[in-house]
C-alpha cells in the first residue's frame, strides 16, 4: 500500500503510453526514483517509470494493456517482468515471463478484467516491475480509464395493491444505483389518464445516490372517488438526466366499495326547497336508497314529495339533485328486475314504445326465455281528462336454435294524450348469418284510434369491431298516437374502419307521422364524414350533415331545412382536452299560411366553436366560447356569442374533508339585437358531523321571465345519510389477515392484523381494514384465500389446510452466508478467481425441519442471501459441484433458527483448497474424502 | 397545433364578416305590436306527449324581427323540470307570427296566428330521429 500511494502521487504526472501513443510517449518519459528497500544494495532500488500505460475499458469487462519495457534498461539484456496486481482489477493469464531482442520495441501485453463495481475514472490495474540482473528494478504502473455507466434498479415492496376509490396507497420502493458513479435518480409514476394529474398527494422522487448504494422513497397516490373498479398498471420510471435506468409496475386493484366491510343500504333523507324573491318557498322531502337485500338481490328507491301543495321550482329542485314527481322502486337480481312506482316500457316500434306511467315494469332475462311485462295508468299531469286509463302490455321471448322468436300483447290507452293502441305482434331474430349479419323482423296487427292496420319492422345489421352496416324500417299505423315513434321510420347507418386511423361514417333517416295537431310531418336527416386520428390523441373529423322537416298544419305549411358542412379538431394531453370546430352552411325556412301564398328565406349561417378543459384532482375546469352568424330572416338572430367558463368538483379549503364547489358563468351576447344577458351559477356541498350534509346550489339567470329574474334562485338541501344494518345484509363469509408471529397456525393475541391485503374468493375480491378484517357478501363454496403478491417484504402466506377464514401471515428474516475462500494456515485466501473460480457456481441451501428448501446462490464475492426466511429451524447445505478449481470443506455445516421479528446474524464458511493428490487405491476411502462435493 | 391554427384563422374570418344589423323597418303589418309578457300554454304529441306551461317575454321588436325569452316547466309522464330560452323570430303578416324558441342548440319553430291578444298555433322541433311536434297558445299578460 505504500508504494501503491506513492505511484499515485509521483508517476500520474507523466503522459500516458497506450498503444497508439507508444511512439509519441515514449520521447516525453521519465524516470524516477522514489523507494530504496536498501539504500546500500543497488539491485534493491526500485525505480519508478513515468511511462504509465492506460486503457480503456468498461466496468464488466476484460480488455489488454500494452506495457513497453522502460529504456532505462539494458536494451541488450533479457528483462524478466512480473505484474503485480492493485486493487479489484485482476491481471488475467500468465504475470511473469522474459522479454529480450534487440532493435525491437520490447513490449509486454497483459489481460486485466475490470470487475462489475469499479468507480468510474482512471483506477490503477496494478504495476508490472521489470527486473535486469545487476540493474536497478523498475516499476511501470499500469491504469484503466473506467467510463461512467450508469445503471439503477428498483424493486417494490408490493407488486399488487389494493384499495378503494378515495383511499390512498404508498409505493413503496427500493432504489439502487448500479452504475459506477453518483447519479441524480428520478422516480415517477405513469397514472391511467382518467385519473387526471392531481392524483400524486405525495411523493420523493428525486434520490442522489452513490455508486452501489440504495435508498427507499414512497409514492402516494390518492384514487379518485370516480375511479373505475378493477385491475390498473401504474408502470414506474427511475430515470436520470439522459435516459430511463429501471423500470418496475404495480398493479393496483381497485374493489367495490360497496364490498367493503361497512356496506349497507345506503338510506338518505333530505329536505330541500328553492328561495326566491317574492315567492314562498315550499319546502320538499326526500327519501332515497341504495343497497342489497339479500346477497343476490340489490334494490334502490326514490321519492320526492311536497310538503305542501304551492307550485314547485323543478329547476331548482334538480339542481340539487331531487326531482319531484319521479319517485321510484326498483328490485334487481342476477337476471331480473322489478320496478314500481314511475316507470315505462318499450316493446318495438309497432308494438308500443313510450309507455310511461304509475304502475309497475317486470323484465326477466333467461338462459332460454325472456320476458318483459308493463300493468300501468297514465301518468296525470295536465287537467282533469276524460278518465285514468291504462298501459298493460307483456312479451316473452324463446330462444330456438341460436336465434329467437317472441310474441308481444299490447293494450294502451292514455285518455290524457288521446294515445291508444291494442296491439298483437310476433317476431323474431334469425341465427346469426355468414360475415357477421343478423336479420330481424316482427308483424303486429294494430288498432287504434280511429283505425286499424298492420305494423311490420325489419332490420338488417352486420357488426364487428371495425364495421357497422344497419338498415332497419318499420311502419306503424296510428304513428305516434298510437304509441309509435312514427308511422314510416327509416334509419340506414353506416360506419367502417378504413385504415386504424380512419374511420368512415353515414346516416339517413326519415319519419312521417300524423298527430292530433299536424296532419303530415315529414322529417328527414343525414349526415356523412370522416374521422381521422392524426395522432394516437389527435382527431380530425369533416363532417356534412343536414335535416328538416315539413309538417301540415292548421298554421300552414312549415317547411325547414339546414346543411351544414363542419370541420372539428380534437386534442388530448394528458388531462387536458381541447376542441374547436367551425362549420358553414344555410338555412332554409318556409311558411305557406293558410289561405297564403308561400314566402320561403334562405340564409347563410356560420358557427364557430372552441373549449379547452383541464380535469385533476383538484377539480374539473373548462373554458368554452362559440360564436355564430346568421343570415337575415333565417329565424335565428343575427350574430350570437356565448362565453363560459366552469369549474366543478373542487376541493373546497374550509377545513372539512370531502367539502366540494362548482362555479360557471356564462355570458351571452346578441350584437345588439336584443341585450346580453350573464348567467351565473355557484354552489357547494358540505359534510357535516352526524352524518348531515348541507348543499347549496344559487343561480342568477337573467332569462328567467319570473319575477326573480333580477335576483338569484337559491336552491338548499339538508340531507342526512346513514347506513342500515339489514339482515340480508350479514357477510357470507369473514375472517381476517394476522400475522402469525409464533407460526403456530393460530391468532394468539399480541398478533396484529394486516391492513390492505387483498383477499379473493370465488369472482368477489375485498381489501382487509385497519384492524385486518374482510367481509364477503356473496356466497361461494370455495375458501377465502390471500393474494400473496399484495403482502409486503418479508411477508409470506402460511400454508394452511384447515380451510380457517383467518389466513395467516409468516413473517420471515433475511439470511447472509459469506463463503470465504481460505488458505491451509487459515487466512483468508486471495480473490475469489483465483482461488477455486467463481464462487457463483456454488448453490447455497437451507433445508427446514420438514424438509422444505430454500436455495439461492451467492455473488462473485461468495456473499449469498436468503431474502426472506420463515420461522424455524434450518440447516446450510452447499452444492460444489460447479466449481472449476475445486475447493472442500473442513468441519460440519452450521444450522441455525429463525424466529419472528428476530435477526439472524451473517455465517461465515471457510472453503479450502483441495491439496493435489495422487490416487490412491489401497486407500478409496481418503479419495472419496476428497469429493468436490459435499 | 396546425389544425387548431387553421380552426383559429377560420374564426377570425367568420368573426370579422359585415354584421348583420337591424335593418330599416318594413311598414309594418297593421297593429302587430307584439312586445311585452305574454302567458304560454303548449302541448306536445309527438313523439311523446307533454305539456308547457310558463311565460314569453318579447324584449325588443325592431320592425318584424322579434326577440325575447321563454320561461316554463315542462311536464310530463317522467317529471318536471324548469326550462329556459331565447326567442327569435318575425311578424310574417297582420294575422301570423313565426319565431323559434331556443330551448336547446336547436330551435323549436312555432307558426301561430294572431287574434288580438292572444296567439294559437303549432310548433314543430327537429329531433336526432324524427321531430317533435304539438301546439301552444299564447295570451297577452295584463
Amino acid at each position: 500500500m505504500r508504494l501503491a500511494r506513492q505511484w499515485t502521487s509521483g508517476l500520474v504526472l507523466a503522459g500516458c503510453l497506450v498503444w497508439p501513443r507508444l511512439s509519441l510517449a515514449a520521447q516525453g518519459g521519465r524516470t524516477a526514483p522514489v523507494s530504496s528497500g536498501n539504500a546500500g544494495a543497488f539491485s534493491d532500488l526500485v525505480l519508478v517509470s513515468a511511462d504509465t500505460p492506460q486503457a480503456r475499458a468498461g466496468p464488466r469487462s476484460v480488455t489488454l494493456v500494452i506495457v513497453p519495457v522502460p529504456r532505462e534498461l539494458p536494451r541488450d539484456a533479457a528483462v524478466t517482468y512480473e505484474a503485480i496486481p492493485a486493487g479489484d482489477i485482476q491481471f488475467l493469464g500468465q504475470r511473469t515471463g522474459q522479454v529480450s531482442g534487440v532493435g525491437v520495441e520490447r513490449i509486454v501485453v497483459l489481460t486485466v478484467r475490470v470487475p462489475a463495481h469499479t468507480p468510474a475514472g482512471r483506477v490503477v490495474a496494478g504495476r508490472v516491475r521489470f527486473f535486469v540482473h545487476g540493474a536497478p528494478r523498475v516499476d511501470v504502473v499500469c491504469t484503466v480509464d473506467v467510463p461512467w455507466v450508469s445503471g439503477a434498479s428498483m424493486v417494490l415492496e408490493r407488486r399488487l395493491l389494493a384499495a378503494r376509490p378515495g383511499e390512498r396507497v404508498v409505493l413503496h420502493y427500493r432504489l439502487t444505483n448500479t452504475g459506477n458513479a453518483p447519479d441524480m435518480i428520478e422516480v415517477g409514476v405513469t397514472t391511467p389518464e382518467r385519473w387526471g394529474k392531481g392524483v400524486l398527494a405525495v411523493t420523493s422522487a428525486f434520490h442522489l445516490l452513490g455508486g452501489e448504494t440504495t435508498a427507499e422513497g414512497d409514492i402516494v397516490l390518492a384514487i379518485p372517488r370516480d375511479a373505475a373498479t378493477g385491475s390498473t398498471w401504474l408502470p414506474l420510471v427511475a430515470r436520470n438526466a439522459a435516459r430511463d435506468l429501471a423500470q418496475t409496475t404495480a398493479l393496483l386493484e381497485i374493489v367495490d366499495r360497496e364490498t367493503q366491510p361497512a356496506a349497507g343500504v345506503r338510506l338518505t333523507t333530505s329536505l330541500a326547497t328553492v328561495l326566491r324573491q317574492k315567492m314562498p318557498a315550499t319546502p320538499f322531502f326526500g327519501l332515497d336508497f341504495q343497497g342489497a337485500l339479500t346477497p343476490n338481490v340489490r334494490a334502490f328507491g326514490r321519492l320526492v314529495q311536497a310538503v305542501n301543495a304551492r307550485p314547485a321550482d323543478a329547476r331548482g329542485l334538480s339542481q340539487v339533485g331531487m326531482f319531484p314527481g319521479a319517485s321510484i322502486v326498483t328490485f334487481e337480481g342476477p337476471r331480473w328486475r322489478f320496478r314500481g312506482g314511475n316507470t315505462g316500457e318499450a316493446f318495438s316500434e309497432i308494438t308500443g314504445v313510450n309507455l310511461w306511467g304509475s304502475g309497475a315494469t317486470f323484465a326477466h332475462d333467461g338462459t332460454r326465455w325472456t320476458t318483459a311485462a308493463i300493468l300501468a295508468k297514465p301518468r296525470r299531469f295536465s287537467a282533469p281528462t276524460l278518465g285514468n286509463g291504462y298501459m298493460a302490455g307483456a312479451q316473452v321471448g324463446r330462444f330456438v336454435g341460436g336465434g329467437m322468436v317472441h310474441g308481444t300483447a299490447v293494450a294502451a290507452d292514455d285518455p290524457q294524450s288521446g294515445r291508444r293502441l291494442e296491439a298483437l305482434g310476433i317476431g323474431g331474430v334469425a341465427p346469426p348469418l355468414g360475415s357477421g349479419w343478423d336479420l330481424s323482423g316482427e308483424i303486429a296487427a294494430r288498432r287504434f284510434r280511429g283505425g286499424s292496420g298492420f305494423g311490420w319492422l325489419a332490420e338488417a345489421k352486420q357488426q364487428n369491431p371495425d364495421r357497422l352496416l344497419l338498415v332497419r324500417y318499420s311502419h306503424a299505423p296510428g304513428g305516434s298516437s298510437a304509441f309509435a315513434p312514427a308511422r314510416d321510420l327509416l334509419v340506414a347507418t353506416v360506419s367502417d374502419g378504413v385504415t386504424p386511423t380512419l374511420r368512415f361514417g353515414a346516416s339517413v333517416w326519415g319519419s312521417g307521422d300524423v298527430t292530433p295537431t299536424v296532419e303530415q310531418l315529414h322529417s328527414a336527416g343525414w349526415s356523412a364524414g370522416p374521422q381521422w386520428w392524426v395522432k394516437p390523441r389527435t382527431l380530425l373529423e369533416l363532417e356534412l350533415h343536414g335535416n328538416g322537416f315539413d309538417a301540415t298544419s292548421a298554421s300552414g305549411v312549415i317547411g325547414s331545412s339546414e346543411v351544414l358542412a363542419r370541420l372539428g379538431a380534437m386534442r388530448q394531453s394528458g388531462s387536458f382536452l381541447a376542441s374547436a370546430s367551425v362549420a358553414g352552411g344555410q338555412v332554409s325556412r318556409s311558411l305557406t299560411p293558410p289561405n297564403g301564398a308561400r314566402n320561403e328565406v334562405v340564409a347563410g349561417r356560420w358557427l364557430v366553436r372552441g373549449s379547452v378543459g383541464h380535469s385533476t384532482a383538484a377539480g374539473a375546469f373548462e373554458a368554452s366560447a362559440s360564436y355564430e352568424q346568421n343570415g337575415a330572416g333565417s329565424g335565428l338572430l343575427p350574430r350570437q356569442s356565448v362565453l363560459a367558463i366552469r369549474a366543478a368538483a373542487v376541493p373546497l379549503p374550509v377545513g372539512l374533508w370531502g367539502a366540494t364547489g362548482a362555479a360557471s358563468v356564462q355570458r351571452y351576447d346578441w350584437f345588439g339585437s336584443r341585450p346580453g344577458v350573464t348567467v351565473v351559477r355557484a354552489g357547494f356541498r358540505v359534510p357535516l358531523p352526524a352524518s348531515l350534509a348541507f348543499t347549496l346550489e344559487a343561480e342568477h339567470n337573467p332569462l328567467f321571465v319570473s319575477a326573480a329574474a333580477g335576483g338569484w334562485n337559491v336552491a338548499i338541501k339538508l340531507e342526512y345519510a346513514t347506513v342500515v344494518a339489514w339482515m340480508g345484509l350479514r357477510a357470507a363469509a369473514r375472517g381476517s389477515v394476522y400475522e402469525d408471529r409464533n407460526g403456530n397456525g393460530r391468532r394468539d393475541s399480541g398478533e396484529p392484523g394486516l391492513a390492505g391485503v387483498l383477499v379473493r374468493r370465488g369472482g368477489e375480491s375485498v381489501v382487509t381494514d385497519a384492524a385486518g378484517r374482510y367481509r364477503f357478501l356473496t356466497r361461494a363454496d370455495e375458501p377465502a384465500r390471500l393474494d400473496e403478491t399484495s403482502l409486503a417484504f418479508g411477508l409470506i402466506a402460511a400454508f394452511d389446510s384447515s380451510r380457517s377464514p383467518d389466513l395467516a401471515v409468516l413473517p420471515t428474516a433475511p439470511v447472509t452466508i459469506r463463503l470465504v475462500p481460505t488458505s491451509d494456515s487459515g487466512q483468508a485466501a486471495p480473490p475469489p478467481a483465483r482461488a477455486g473460480g467463481s464462487l457463483v457456481t456454488v448453490r447455497v441451501q437451507a433445508r427446514d425441519q420438514a424438509g422444505n428448501i430454500w436455495s439461492t446462490r451467492p455473488d462473485s464475492q461468495g456473499v449469498a442471501t436468503l431474502h426472506a426466511l420463515p420461522p424455524g429451524s434450518y440447516q446450510i447445505e452447499l452444492d460444489l459441484s460447479g466449481l472449476q478449481t475445486p475447493l472442500i470443506l473442513r468441519g460440519p455445516l452450521p444450522s441455525f433458527t429463525v424466529e419472528a421479528g428476530g435477526t439472524v446474524p451473517t455465517m461465515v464458511i471457510p472453503l479450502f483448497l483441495r491439496p493435489v493428490r495422487m490416487f490412491d487405491p489401497n486407500n478409496p476411502s481418503r479419495n472419496r474424502n476428497q469429493s468436490g462435493r459435499q | 397545433m396546425t389544425y387548431l391554427r387553421i380552426v383559429l384563422v377560420c374564426s377570425v374570418l367568420a368573426a370579422c364578416h359585415t354584421p348583420v344589423d337591424c335593418a330599416p323597418p318594413p311598414p309594418p303589418p297593421a297593429s302587430a305590436n307584439l312586445l311585452g309578457r305574454w302567458s304560454y300554454t303548449a302541448t306536445q304529441n309527438a313523439p311523446t306527449p307533454a305539456n308547457l306551461f310558463g311565460t314569453l317575454d318579447i324584449t325588443t321588436q325592431c320592425g318584424t324581427t322579434l326577440t325575447g325569452s321563454l320561461d316554463v316547466t315542462e311536464v310530463d309522464a317522467q317529471g318536471s323540470r324548469r326550462r329556459t330560452g331565447t326567442l327569435s323570430g318575425r311578424i310574417v303578416d297582420s294575422v301570423t307570427v313565426d319565431f323559434d324558441v331556443f330551448l336547446t342548440t336547436v330551435g323549436r319553430r312555432h307558426v301561430g296566428a294572431l287574434a288580438r291578444d292572444s296567439i294559437q298555433g303549432t310548433w314543430v322541433e327537429p329531433l336526432d330521429l324524427g321531430s317533435a311536434s304539438g301546439s301552444f297558445a299564447a295570451a297577452r299578460m295584463p
